[in-house]
């Protein structure tokens, strides 16, 4: 479950400043997958921040029952000097994850290999997402939170987490931002789109994309 | 309550892990690293004690030259260091913010445990080697006093390392001034040698200095029949209550902040 009451959030740069939500309030319950569309710069990645926890509101209160995921995305956080594994140990222990099952299923869904033992900052920007991907897989969260991620990897890698995703999804839930109007069909079962700080949910998918593609 | 609970056991996890791992950054980059991690303070205690017994200084509180340096370095090193690596703590640990479960206070926890932690093994080490050699008589005149200025120095150096911490993050070049201002502190605040036995003016000079109370508590609590006349416990209590204070006040208010990329 997740529920904003009265949220909002701005951001300051230089001179100006950015209202990214402005006294937004909405509840979705437990098991709805959610598709958030917005143009670029209208704060999808900041919405699944705030969803996260791992930025705050300047007003308004944020409930969450279950466990969500941290925000997947490309820039996923690992500590370059440390090996894959060796990240992959901490985000263990801050979940309470089992870290022998969670490395063994990682190396096997990563293909990383032995680049897996390597500094991260030796991996290409693909190798950190699959390292991400296969991670985020491995650790039971009740929602995900997806920030274009999809697509990672070549083809066969796409196919297979795509495969691993549709199967994970018949437990846990997804939110998640794309550009990918296919991604956000075979996902979602309601749209948020985001424009100029408001929202507006729509139960239908392809009517959202409509809206949005206008 | 039950809210409480899980929330107090996500942050224990939390810590733990920030405390592996910043072992495995700090020390862990070579085989020895552990090892050299040790012997470097250790190092730097033994040859700062060995100068002044080889230029035969002799120590005004009775015993070894290097008992002198040793009790005077500990207690520095404990609030310096705390001071410095909470400073750089959050830009280390950047990344690792944005993981939701992370917040900036357990960043600053994990960082307090280990440094503290390790001071207190590298003064243990020495002072077993100090002993080995006879300039130690394996006396301590107060354990709940030794335990005391532990404590008291762990919070002047780590309230202080909160303020840094907050303000490094704000302005990039703080880290040097505040460089700049520490230099002086390390003969200012009576490593090597007794304020208690200094004059007036310079007692009066470094009445101000909260690490030169510190030093002065610690060597009380070491050596048998010394009694600081220097000591005013209660100016150094006030100044670290106020400091600790001022700290955490500062990290709630630019915890949000903190979190944000810039």
């Amino acid at each position: 479950m997740i529920e904003f009451i009265n949220v909002s959030k701005s951001y300051r740069f230089g001179s100006g400043k950015k209202v990214v939500l402005d006294n937004i309030s909405f509840r979705f319950d437990k098991g709805v997958n959610i598709g958030i569309l917005g143009i670029n710069g209208a704060g999808k990645s900041t919405l699944l921040k705030l969803i996260a926890g791992s930025e705050a509101s300047d007003k308004g209160k944020i409930l969450r029952s279950g466990a969500f995921s941290w925000p997947l995305g490309f820039a996923a956080g690992f500590q370059g000097s440390l090996t894959g594994e060796e990240n992959l140990r901490f985000i263990c222990r801050i979940y309470a994850a089992n870290i022998r099952h969670t490395t063994k299923s990682v190396a096997d869904f990563s293909e990383l290999g032995k680049a897996l033992f390597e500094p991260v900052s030796t991996y290409s920007t693909g190798m950190r997402a699959r390292l991400a991907f296969a991670l985020s897989m491995a650790i039971d969260f009740d929602v995900y939170l997806v920030d274009e991620i999809m697509g990672v990897g070549d083809r066969i890698f796409q196919k297979k987490s795509r495969a691993a995703f549709v199967e994970r999804s018949k437990k846990s839930s997804i939110i998640m931002v794309s550009h990918d109007m296919g991604t956000i069909r075979e996902y979602s079962d309601v749209v948020l789109l985001l424009s100029d700080g408001h929202v507006h949910i729509y139960d239908d998918v392809e009517k959202a994309i409509a809206t949005y593609e206008k | 309550m039950k809210e409480f609970r899980k929330a107090f056991s996500v942050q224990r996890r939390v810590v733990f892990a920030l405390i592996l791992r910043e072992t495995k950054t700090r020390y862990g980059k070579t085989r020895i690293g552990y090892l050299w991690a040790l012997f470097e303070p250790m190092a730097q205690m033994l040859i700062f004690a060995a100068i002044f017994s080889f230029i035969g200084r002799s120590s005004p509180l009775g015993g070894s030259v290097a008992m002198l340096v040793l009790t005077g370095l500990f207690p520095y090193n404990l609030f310096s260091n705390l001071a410095t690596q909470l400073m750089n703590a959050l830009e280390s640990n950047r990344v690792l913010l944005s993981y939701p479960h992370v917040t900036p206070f357990d960043v600053m926890v994990g960082r307090i445990i280990l440094e503290v932690a390790a001071q207190i093994v590298v003064f243990s080490f020495v002072l077993l080697i100090l002993a080995a050699q006879n300039f130690w008589d394996m006396q301590v005149a107060s354990t709940m006093s030794v335990i005391m200025v532990i404590l008291v120095g762990t919070a002047l150096g780590a309230g202080l390392g909160l303020v840094n911490a907050v303000l490094a993050y704000n302005f990039p070049s703080y880290a040097n001034i505040f460089g700049l201002v520490m230099r002086p502190m390390y003969f200012l605040s009576g490593i090597f040698f007794v304020v208690g036995y200094m004059s007036t003016d310079i007692q009066n000079i470094m009445y101000y200095n909260p690490v030169a109370h510190l030093i002065e508590w610690f060597r009380s609590a070491m050596y048998m029949g010394y009694e600081s006349t220097f000591l005013d416990m209660q100016y150094l209590l006030n100044f670290t209550l106020f400091i600790v204070f001022f700290g955490l006040l500062l990290l709630r208010l630019s915890r949000h902040q903190i979190r944000q990329p810039n």
